[in-house]
């Protein structure tokens, strides 16, 4: 019996907060909702974007869960698109990017059609461009004068374009930078140079590596999106390369295995403890933590490590470009881009071709930021972004540092030997995501121990061989 | 969850002093367990009670919180204002320049500043059209799921046919494949236009509540027959015949003797449909994310590559297991009774 009555007291315990915010937040949710966007919204938009009724239609987007997605979720919510397209409705799905991956892939590879608009990278749009899945969208994009295509970097325009033209519009970017604590290198009395070589970069994180401090974070979780993103950056800028130019694979040439070598003994020796399990946001964590004095990663990380929100050190916290080593000018060739891209098979056309500019677009640059602040504003799509006073506030100590990284990465021409394949931190072919999930599964064992570096890369090349081999790119 | 609840009270912790040592299988009933048999069982529900209370716990905490090492697992009101002055920073005060932030990781601080911002985010994320739907393809479902598994139990244990055993093979051979491994075909046929190699023949099911009912009534039906089938077989056929003998027809034998004779087992398999049904994920995410998400497909939501998202994760998966919780509450004796014994006695 007091078993019986102790087990109802311990559940009612746990419950009755959640009932206390269920029933005493609802009011306060419904006004809260929107707060900042009720002042901001209809008077900014309308400033540029005019209202259009001729535009209707049903449109389902598919989402990846990403911070930026869902404040651009909260803001269609509040009514801000409809102020403008009061006839367009939309249905989100917005899911994790494993999920929304798959979900995606299933609807446009079936032709299901289930989705009008979907979120996707350059890593997919050229592939499904060239299958005739997606709508060409640049002729339409570049024909409106108050959608400006021009200020796009050009870089991602490249990256989502065939010869057919451009099939997808960028709502955020990012290419790679060093993340640093400015405290911690005055005390171990070393500079960071803003354009740091790699073996630099290995030496600092020897000297700052303490008991309490790791030297660097350093993406060890395998997955061809997490670990060998930042990997095979470096591979590019030791001069290294995935294949030659008939498709051989070069992970075993001086170069690349030099490059991940490097890599795996620098996280092997410097890098926080379980480094094999560290993804973007186990590193940031462990950043704004102050558990590592370095961090290479995507450039999407500077607003997550400069929130003092989040990082107790936020001013602290130093930016140096992607670090070079065998040619000065080649910093990795990072790049990545969020995009909108369109179904081939919507029946929604002109709808969603309404939404993918007006989310695109620099008008919805200033809501979002008026509405929710920078931090949850999509970056590194235009340069009018970095142009934008408020924006330079806020972004000072970084935002020179991004806009030239998102200038000067080429992921056309990602190496320093020329290469049949094009991506910056991915090779792109088909294949690509089954073969960097494996070759990362490698490289990880090697990470943990399992298995020596060098029978790591040496399984890694005749992986990426046989694939190269069975999907007839050798000859 | 599920488990930890029989468990718990199945066990009497009431022990009595006269049994020194355990007593083989008879001897372990009601007073007379042993007190090691006592402290077993609950060392072992506490066990399995663990990962849920973390759970529950994580959902109230701050972001930066819920990822720190050691886990913070004492709820202590009001330490961060008195620690820190930045609101919403769990960790120390912001440190001289010089100062190495050592104990930031260092000390061993398990209290944490519980908070409702969790939930707060999640209420505001239009938690209830999910849950709505949950709610009708769960309950859906295993409406059918009875309707079709009583007769179909009923026949296999009272009326057996030739190679009974077969048939029930069959059903529960129909759960020996992953769903993975069905996924592509069963996409295709559920999308509007099906394959157009095959004559282009598509249910137009995806997204569609309807699917959504048809898949979890076909994954719960063979295991809710084999459950029911061995409830009704524990009947003693002599209570039937006597009904029998006073005239009772099919109908009158199974609404009025068969079924108030099996309750507790018929609760039990309704249960364990509501479950299986609420907490499915695979099939939701690729047949019904667009248009019938379903709870769990609410809860991943939270799940970014870019920030942290555990207590969000925490809190809206607490937000899922309650019903389910609740529901095993009220139910509890029932369920006890059916999935214990196992039959009628």
């Amino acid at each position: 019996m007091m078993r019986k009555m102790l087990s109802v007291v311990a559940l009612f315990a746990l419950l009755l907060p959640m009932l206390v915010v269920a029933g005493g937040r609802a009011t306060a949710l419904a006004q809260d909702a929107t707060p900042a966007a009720q002042d901001a919204s209809p008077a900014a938009m309308t400033a540029t974007m005019e209202r259009d009724e001729t535009v209707s239609g049903t449109i389902d987007v598919g989402m990846v869960a990403n911070p930026q997605m869902v404040a651009l979720q909260d803001l269609v919510a509040s009514g801000a698109f409809s102020e403008i397209y009061p006839n367009v409705t939309i249905r989100f799905t917005v899911l994790p990017e494993n999920e929304i991956r798959q979900v995606i892939t299933q609807d446009v590879t079936t032709q299901a059609g289930q989705f009008d608009v979907v979120t996707i990278g350059p890593f997919e749009v050229p592939l499904w461009a060239q299958e005739g899945w997606l709508e060409e969208v640049g002729e339409e994009a570049a024909a409106d004068p108050t959608y400006n295509l021009d200020d796009i970097f050009e870089a991602h325009k490249q990256g989502l374009s065939t010869d057919e033209g451009l099939f997808a519009l960028p709502f955020y970017g990012e290419s790679s930078m060093v993340f640093y604590r400015k405290d911690l290198f005055e005390q171990a009395g070393i500079e960071m140079p803003e354009e740091p070589t790699w073996e630099q970069i290995g030496e600092f994180a020897q000297q700052l590596d303490t008991e309490e401090v790791s030297g660097i974070c350093l993406r060890g979780l395998p997955g061809w999106g997490e670990q060998l993103a930042p990997l095979t950056t470096v591979i590019n800028a030791f001069g290294g390369r995935w294949f030659d130019e008939d498709w051989n694979a070069q992970l075993d040439s001086e170069e690349s295995a030099a490059a991940i070598r490097f890599y795996i003994d620098t996280l092997r020796e410097y890098g926080p403890a379980g480094a094999e399990g560290n993804g973007f946001t186990e590193c940031e964590t462990l950043f704004n933590n102050g558990e590592v004095a370095m961090w290479y990663d995507a450039t999407s990380a500077a607003e997550l490590v400069t929130d003092p929100e989040l990082n107790p050190n936020a001013d602290q916290v130093g930016f140096a470009f992607a670090p070079t080593q065998a040619d000065p000018e080649n910093h990795g060739n990072w790049l990545w881009n969020w995009s909108f891209a369109m179904a081939a098979n919507s029946d929604a056309k002109d709808a969603g071709l309404a939404f993918m500019k007006w989310a695109t677009s620099p008008t919805y640059f200033q809501t979002i930021a008026e509405a929710e602040g920078f931090g949850r504003a999509p970056t590194g799509a235009r340069a009018s972004t970095y142009q934008d006073p408020g924006y330079r506030e806020y972004a000072g100590a970084f935002a020179d540092i991004v806009v030239q990284s998102l200038e000067n990465a080429n992921p056309n021409e990602p190496t320093i030997d020329p290469v049949p394949y094009q991506g910056g931190q991915f090779v792109r072919i088909p294949e690509f995501q089954q073969l960097g999930n494996d070759v990362s599964q490698e490289f990880a064992a090697a990470i943990v121990g399992q298995q020596s570096v060098d029978d790591a890369i040496q399984a890694a090349n005749d992986l990426a061989n046989q694939v190269a081999q069975d999907n007839g790119y050798q000859t | 969850m599920q488990t930890a609840l029989p468990r718990s009270s199945s066990v009497s912790p009431t022990a009595s002093r006269r049994w020194a040592l355990p007593r083989r299988r008879r001897g372990v009933q009601k007073d007379q367990a042993s007190p090691a048999w006592a402290v077993l069982a609950w060392i072992v529900a506490l066990v399995t009670f663990f990962p849920v209370l973390h759970m529950v716990l994580t959902g109230f905490k701050h972001e930066a919180d819920a990822v720190d090492l050691p886990p913070r697992l004492l709820p202590v009101p009001g330490i961060t204002e008195s620690a820190a002055p930045a609101e919403g920073v769990s960790a120390e005060p912001a440190a001289d320049a010089d100062a190495p932030p050592a104990e930031a990781t260092g000390g061993f601080d398990i209290r944490f500043d519980p908070t409702l911002e969790q939930y707060d985010t999640i209420l505001g994320r239009e938690f209830m059209p999910f849950f709505r739907n949950s709610a009708v393809a769960s309950l859906g479902s295993t409406a059918l799921v009875m309707l079709l598994a009583i007769p179909a139990a009923y026949g296999l244990a009272l009326r057996p046919t030739k190679k009974w055993k077969d048939v029930l093979f069959f059903f529960i051979s129909t759960r020996f494949l992953p769903a993975s491994g069905v996924i592509v075909p069963l996409y295709i046929l559920f999308s509007a236009n099906g394959d157009p190699r095959l004559g282009g023949f598509g249910l137009d099911l995806l997204g569609t509540m309807r699917g959504l009912i048809i898949l979890y009534t076909a994954m719960n039906l063979p295991i809710a027959i084999w459950m029911l089938r061995s409830f009704f077989e524990e009947v003693p056929r002599d209570v039937l015949d006597a009904a029998r003998v006073d005239g009772a027809g099919v109908m009158r034998e199974m609404t009025q003797i068969l079924l108030p004779m099996v309750a507790p087992g018929i609760a039990a398999t309704v249960f364990i449909s509501i479950i299986f049904a609420w907490n499915e994920f695979f099939l939701a995410v690729s047949l019904a994310a667009v248009g019938t998400s379903t709870v769990p497909i609410f809860m991943v939501k939270f799940v970014t590559a870019e920030g942290l998202f555990w207590a969000k994760l925490a809190a809206s998966s607490t937000m899922a297991v309650l019903p389910i919780v609740l529901l095993g509450w009220i139910a509890q004796k029932q369920l006890v009774r059916g999935l214990s014994m196992g039959a009628v006695k």
